[in-house]
């Protein structure tokens, strides 16, 4: 049994998101005063995968979003270290400006209210046009390269079984939060 | 048994980087400083030392910078601890790639140990735009305990640390647990 506890995330936390420790580079962006701010979504189809890293296990239950401006169709889903898909809602329409929740717990693809274990995982999201906006952290694609952010050009909204990355080439963090509250 | 814990590289950050330093973590005006552009390194062949805390060991498979919009000159990044050892360094690596990470394979990767080091940095030229980095303050670069040696490319194996008077730049640069990728 080590004397210490692990890092930063000591407290397992009912949500974590895309600027919470969990995620350093978003975290890191917050810290640097880099405000948040609206950004359409950078191209038809492309979905971006952001890294969090979890200290303790966690069940998903709900995904959260900010959208500003609504359009089109979306998906978000939960990725292994190795893009191996274990939890995606679908295909979904973009709602209304405010709080968008996606319910993972039932009628997805891949395992409901999966148990994350410790562990490095990609939140992802796919946005099938660039009229809708969300609320992102704006920051610079080369720190989105230090092990945040990665990006594919699916070719459809519905997020693939198996992730291909790349690096990602606009500078716009997602802002997702991802809870294991039952009621968001 | 170890003080620090052994935990699953998995559960790691990919990367660990100069934002991880207290000089980043706490310094709430270094931080609101331009948060990252292309610039221009201070002194040609001066090196850099930043304090750096890993709370976990950490398998160090490669290192990497970030190179500004021309990349050129030579870049050297390496490991000290904080007796000025060196632990490891790239050695001087020709920059390639504008405005991109550039990453240099640690020939025989090995695991970096839970503690305090210095992650070091120097560049050969002081050409413009050769490297992207953290516009701050001498003040601010002193008072968190970063360091400088001039005429130190290739980095040296044993560090002389020195008060950076001149240091207003801090390069983005770190380690990383991937082999490929980013």
């Amino acid at each position: 049994m080590a004397d210490f506890p692990g890092n930063a995330y000591l407290v397992p936390a009912p949500a974590f998101s895309t600027v919470s420790p969990q995620c350093p580079i978003g975290n890191i962006s917050l810290k640097a005063s880099v405000t948040s701010t609206t950004v359409a979504w950078p191209a038809s189809n492309r979905a971006i995968y952001t890294a969090v890293h979890l200290e303790s296990p966690f069940r998903v239950r709900k995904l959260l979003i900010n959208v500003i401006a609504q359009s089109g169709n979306l998906d978000l889903g939960i990725y292994d270290e190795w893009g191996r898909r274990i939890v995606s809602k679908g295909s979904t329409a973009v709602a209304a400006a405010g709080n968008q929740i996606i319910d993972l717990t039932a009628s997805v693809t891949g395992t409901a209210s999966p148990v994350l274990n410790p562990g490095t995982y990609w939140v992802a999201m796919c946005v099938d046009n660039t009229t809708a906006s969300f609320k992102t952290m704006a920051t610079v694609f080369q720190i989105l390269q230090l092990g945040c952010c990665q990006q594919q050009a699916v070719g459809a909204v519905t997020l693939p079984s198996t992730a291909t990355f790349a690096n990602p080439a606009t500078a716009a963090l997602p802002y997702i939060l991802v809870s294991g509250n039952t009621v968001t | 048994m170890s003080d620090f814990p052994n935990v699953k590289a998995e559960t790691l950050p990919f990367h660990w980087s100069i934002f991880n330093s207290p000089g980043w973590e706490n310094n709430h005006a270094l931080q609101t400083a331009t948060f990252g552009s292309t610039g221009t390194w201070t002194t040609a062949n001066t090196a850099v030392y930043v304090p750096i805390s890993l709370p976990w060991n950490y398998p160090v498979k490669r290192m990497f910078w970030i190179n500004g919009s021309a990349a050129g000159g030579n870049t050297d990044v390496g490991i000290y601890t904080l007796g000025g050892a060196r632990i490891y360094s790239t050695t001087s690596t020709a920059e390639s790639g504008n405005s991109t990470t550039q990453y240099v394979d640690v020939a025989t990767p090995f695991v970096l140990s839970a503690g305090s080091y210095y992650f070091a940095y120097t560049h050969s030229a002081t050409t413009t735009n050769h490297v992207w980095a953290i516009t701050t303050t001498v003040p601010f670069m002193e008072a968190n305990g970063i360091l400088a040696q001039a005429s130190a490319l290739p980095l040296p194996a044993t560090a002389t640390f020195a008060v950076g008077t001149t240091l207003t730049v801090l390069p983005v640069f770190g380690i990383t647990r991937t082999t490929t990728g980013f």
